[in-house]
């Protein structure tokens, strides 16, 4: 977590510094008026009192510009801060290592989002805390110098205020950690059912939702009403101890005034230091407030940052020249969950089609092939490598295992499918897509595309990419039979005996165009054969014809 | 092409939209006042009770006479924080409520808004409204309103204090004033577009986020690790410069509020040693005004800073009143369908101006009938599938159900007769239960599971580690697309529609998930009229009679068996399907 402030160290520093000039400086005003009323108010002297006028501006120069210079350098530091914990959790996500504590999409968000913003708040929060404990100590001393027995009545009045205040906060802190728990449930809900808006749209159940909505906010009403009422109490009391402390010191101050020990000035000084003392107890306090909450962000930004790796990267280079591999791909004995011995074998330019029933089985096979998690047993060779002995970015260079959902991003079309994209166009059937994405984008990563239209335009990123070893997971499930069709035929054209293919597909459309089909069955490999071929079995017609 | 974004209110809508929220506790709101008055008032006891001690003090006693003053000075102290409690709890109370009614109304319309509204402007940026901008006024409404409040009352009492105490010192006071007028103009009028232009780049920044780290996978099979990096990075570099461009204003903002500070001090001052020395005040009323002065500073800087929160928060309120005040034409309310059948005459529909996607189709559909549409993909089959929904209405033609036209029909009324099935699939966030309640509130546990078992859901729903008290959707466990599409299947059979609109509801399941799926929606269509758009011509080939839409237009109607056997578009989509077969 340190590391996060690396580049905002100096910037903290300085703030904090400024921040102490700052508090300092507002400490003395009081004393400063004091002395003005004992030394020249008092004897009713106007020049006298310009001179104070004076040393208050000098005072004022520097308490404008230490004020002034830390909210900007303390912004700068704690966005800096922010931006590079950001980029350091959202390149942790990207990883191709992968995590073996996945996130959902959700909460990876308020961790590169809020918990970031909260996290780059540690700036702000140490430099007032910091600030807060000078201006406490100097104001201390000042109010000793001006009399000891004065100093010593504050700070006993502020040691109590620092011991009662936390004892009394804690209750705060468990009511305040339910309201925190109910608000969030609540806006989470809100934001889940916007999500989910084209759905409730269907069902006409917008009603309903909101009608749920409605009392899980004021579920949060409620927690939050019963943490504010003890908030209140809190304050109340912590106004009752600051206003104690002042009764005290100015009881104090005006017996050792009448008794000689101070002038009137100095009783001036002190009650003024008296009243300034809450001040920093309250920054104090706040910045303990604020520490709790960053901590809170801190850990979850952690979590994300420090959660082991799904698989183990080797070095680039390391003794496997990435540009020399072959692109044959070789699956042997691979064991999982729902695999129990799978043997998949595809020469350099061959179209494979597998068919698997079982979902579960397909994922672990796909995420083998990628590498996202490493099998029970068994080997994926790549190019006659296995792929736990190449880079993961070599790898990934190599084989690109393409997800089943067509994910679009806004950006400009050179951007999905590249410079030259016509073959990719042509054979994913999708050059109409792509023209009427000419002019605007695909704006809101596609939502305005159908399925069918973006399932097309996902294929055919995939296709101009060309990869040395493509592997597509059910292509063409949202494509009417005349373009699956013209599809499959665009896929085996673009790549049959050039490129090496693996479809997951039960498309007949798609498994007809493939050199060899390998049913998967029970976790390993039943039948292997042409489609024609295999039409004949029982289980494969049971997958592929029903 | 420029998207329709949702309206942004003006900030004299955003207030009348908050006062509208706090109206209904009215009282609670004028008590809570009056108890925060209370409070400013008791603090404000306090500089001239100091001045008194000051007086008697210097005069050299007596000290009995030291007694009353310290006396009234506890009882003020004692009052100033049981008033403050008492206030602040009864503020939190009324603005909690305040702050509930306006989340509420704005959800309200969120899910209220017609599909159309919500296609031009973005999911992104309402589900930013609905989370981000409710939690900034939430926060401005807890934290700065109060403080707020308070400084505005100490600001004003302390200035009549002041001048009860002597009105020369409050003239001399008011020397601060222009220069705190000019900050708070500076505030007031420079801040609102930096603000705003820093909120707009914080969005742009989320909407970066969900792109990548919602299509991680295809990042990351695709190596465009590096490019999403740097564009995540270029958006939140341009939100942080946007930010510190606001921090670096408000900089200058402080010198003023310092100058102020100064020169009314100075002037205060100044004004008693002149008082003093021509024996016209004491000591102790000079003490008195330092003190009163003194005491204005935090308030003032707060008042002052708080109006840069309140910038904030209005910005965002204004964003929330602008989903709020978004007026839902409820239609007249046409008579209740007098029966589940569709006419279709003439339909027409167009996105945008000029771009027609479908051109004037008829269709009928016989209550009980099923009816497929097929053709290839972008032929409109999905506009058709959310114009007989209702989710849009037509540009030309007419859709009825049952003689009632859909356009006519109240949204309530509406639902009670169509339920439409789309590809989207949304877990919603709560548990299994939850999630089906939404379609019936009331349905009993047994209804629930009933619902389940007519998809083929009842088992695995029953194996998760609650049953059907598992959290599901975001934040609970993970269902496959088939479950997903099960559990909208078994909303629809909860909702009882008569008439169901499915939209590839077996698409994004897979092959061999489909066929699961289509057991289950066999059964769920017992009974319903129902227009199905497949690509699947399985699902096709069950339907009493399929329309085969190409371009926007119907070029083909009949059953099944007939059209393949013939030698139309259908027979040649046939051909294809069962080529390989």
């Amino acid at each position: 977590m340190r590391l996060a402030f690396r580049n905002s160290r100096t910037g903290l520093f300085t703030t904090s510094f400024l921040l102490c000039v700052h508090q300092v400086c507002e400490a003395t005003t009081p004393v400063i008026v004091g002395l003005a009323i004992d030394r020249a108010i008092a004897p009713g002297s106007v020049p006298k009192v310009l001179v104070w006028v004076a040393v208050l501006a000098a005072v004022y120069v520097v308490l404008s510009a230490a004020g002034n210079g830390a909210g900007p350098i303390g912004a700068r530091a704690s966005t800096r801060a922010e931006h590079d914990l950001r980029q350091r959790v959202v390149a942790r996500l990207l990883d191709p290592r992968g995590t073996t504590e996945p996130q959902s999409t959700g909460s990876a968000l308020s961790v590169a989002g809020s918990d970031a913003e909260k996290v780059g708040e540690t700036v702000d929060v140490m430099a007032v805390g910091i600030s807060g404990l000078v201006a406490l100590l100097v104001a201390s001393a000042a109010l000793m110098l001006t009399s000891v027995t004065l100093g010593l009545v504050a700070l006993g009045c502020v040691l109590v205020a620092v011991v009662v205040v936390p004892l009394l906060a804690r209750p705060i802190q468990e009511r305040s950690a339910a309201q925190q728990q109910a608000a969030a449930d609540s806006s989470g809900l809100a934001v889940d059912l916007v999500e989910g808006l084209r759905v409730l749209h269907g069902l006409g159940a917008q009603r309903h939702a909101a009608d749920r909505f409605r009392a899980s906010s004021q579920a949060a009403r409620r927690a939050r009403v019963r943490a504010g009422t003890t908030e209140a109490a809190l304050d109340g009391v912590t106004l009752v101890i600051a206003g104690f402390l002042l009764v005290a010191v100015a009881g104090v101050g005006a017996h050792l005034t009448i008794d000689g020990a101070i002038s009137p000035g100095e009783l001036v000084a002190g009650v003024g230091l008296a009243q300034f003392l809450v001040g920093p107890v309250a920054r104090l306090s706040w910045a303990g407030a604020g520490i709790a909450t960053v901590r809170a962000s801190a850990r979850r930004i952690a979590d994300v940052l420090e959660a082991p790796y799904a698989v183990k990267d080797v070095a680039t280079g390391h003794g496997h020249d990435a540009r020399q591999l072959g692109s044959g791909l070789r699956v042997t004995g691979l064991v999982t969950e729902h695999l129990d011995g799978l043997d998949l074998e595809v020469g350099p330019g061959e179209l494979v089609a597998v068919v698997c029933d079982d979902l579960s089985a397909r994922r672990e096979l796909l995420d083998a092939l990628a590498r996202r998690r490493d099998p029970d047993g068994g080997t994926v060779l790549v190019g006659g490598v296995s792929s736990t002995d190449l880079a993961l970015d070599d790898l990934h260079r190599a084989v690109a295992v393409v997800p089943h959902e067509a994910t679009l991003f806004t950006e400009p079309l050179v951007d999905v499918v590249g410079e030259t994209p016509g073959p990719a166009l042509a054979a994913a059937r999708a050059d109409d897509v792509a023209a009427s994405l000419v002019d605007d984008g695909s704006r809101h990563h596609g939502t305005t595309l159908s399925g069918g239209q973006r399932q097309r335009i996902s294929l055919a990123r995939a296709l101009a990419a060309d990869p040395p070893v493509l592997v597509l997971d059910d292509p063409t499930t949202a494509l009417d039979a005349v373009t699956e069709a013209a599809v499959a035929q665009g896929l085996h054209a673009l790549r049959a005996g050039r490129r090496t293919t693996i479809v997951v597909t039960s498309s007949p459309a798609v498994l007809a165009v493939a050199d060899r089909v390998v049913l998967v069955d029970g976790g390993r490999a039943a039948a292997v054969g042409t489609h024609a071929a295999l039409v004949a079995d029982d289980r494969y017609a049971a997958a592929v014809l029903s | 092409m420029t998207l329709l974004a949702l309206p942004v209110a003006t900030a004299a809508q955003a207030r009348r939209q908050l006062a509208t929220a706090i109206r209904p506790d009215r009282r609670g709101a004028v008590l809570a006042m009056l108890l925060l008055v209370a409070t400013t008032v008791s603090g404000l006891v306090v500089p001239p009770v100091l001045g008194r001690l000051v007086d008697v003090a210097q005069a050299g006693g007596p000290r009995t006479y030291l007694t009353a003053p310290l006396v009234v000075l506890a009882v003020a102290v004692v009052g100033q924080g049981l008033f403050a409690a008492l206030g602040l709890a009864m503020l939190t109370r009324v603005g909690e409520g305040a702050l509930a009614r306006l989340r509420e109304s704005v959800l309200d319309r969120a899910l209220g808004l017609p599909q159309e509204r919500l296609e031009q402007g973005g999911t992104g940026d309402l589900v930013s409204r609905v989370g981000d901008d409710v939690d900034r006024v939430s926060d401005a409404l807890r934290q700065g309103f109060p403080e707020f409040l308070f400084s505005g009352l100490t600001v004003a009492l302390t200035i009549v204090g002041l001048g009860v105490l002597d009105w020369r010192f409050a003239l001399a006071g008011l020397a601060a004033v222009p220069f705190q007028v000019m900050a708070g103009r500076l505030y007031v009028k420079v801040s609102p577009p930096l603000y705003a232009a820093a909120r707009r780049a914080e969005g742009e920044r989320s909407q970066q986020l969900v792109e990548t780290l919602g299509g991680l996978r295809t990042v990351q099979a695709l190596l465009l690790g590096p490019r999403h990096l740097d564009r995540v990075a270029v958006r939140s570099e341009a939100a942080r410069r946007a930010h510190l461009h606001a921090v670096d204003r408000s900089a200058w903002f402080f010198c003023r509020i310092h100058l102020g500070e100064l020169t009314g001090t100075a002037a205060v001052l100044v004004a008693g040693a002149v008082l003093v020395g021509n024996g016209s005040a004491t000591l102790g009323e000079a003490t008195a005004a330092a003190l009163y002065f003194i005491r204005l500073f935090d308030p003032i800087s707060a008042l002052l800073t708080l109006l840069d929160e309140v910038q904030s928060a209005t910005a965002s309120l204004a964003r929330l009143a602008g989903v709020a005040m978004l007026e839902e034409p409820e239609p007249e309310g046409a008579p209740a369908p007098a029966a589940p059948v569709l006419r279709l005459r003439d339909v027409r529909f167009s996105y945008l101006e000029g771009d027609e996607v479908l051109h004037g189709v008829d269709l009928d559909v016989a209550a009980g009938e099923h009816v497929a549409v097929v053709g290839s993909s972008g032929a409109g089959k999905t506009t058709l599938a959310a114009l007989v929904a209702g989710i849009h209405t037509p540009s030309g033609g007419t859709i009825e159900i049952g003689g009632s036209s859909v356009a006519a029909l109240g949204r309530e009324e509406l639902a009670r007769h169509v339920t439409l099935v789309s590809q989207e699939v949304h877990v919603f966030a709560g548990t299994v239960a939850d999630d089906l309640r939404l379609a019936r509130p009331d349905a009993t546990d047994d209804d629930l599971a009933a619902a389940l078992g007519v998809v083929d859901a009842l088992g695995w729903a029953r194996a998760l580690p609650d049953g059907l008290a598992t959290r599901v959707g975001s934040g609970g466990a993970t269902l496959t697309p088939v479950q997903a599409q099960q559990l909208a299947l078994a909303r629809l059979v909860l909702r009882g529609a008569d008439v169901a609109v499915l939209d590839e509801a077996t698409a994004e399941a897979g092959s061999a998930g489909a066929r699961v799926l289509e057991s289950g929606m066999r059964r769920a269509l017992e009974g319903r009229t129902a227009l199905l758009v497949a690509h699947r011509l399985t699902t096709a080939a069950e339907a009493d009679r399929v329309v085969v839409l190409e371009q926007g237009r119907v070029v083909e109607v009949g059953p099944p068996a007939e059209l393949a056997a013939g030698d139309g578009p259908y027979a040649r989509l046939w051909a294809a399907w069962s080529a390989s077969r």
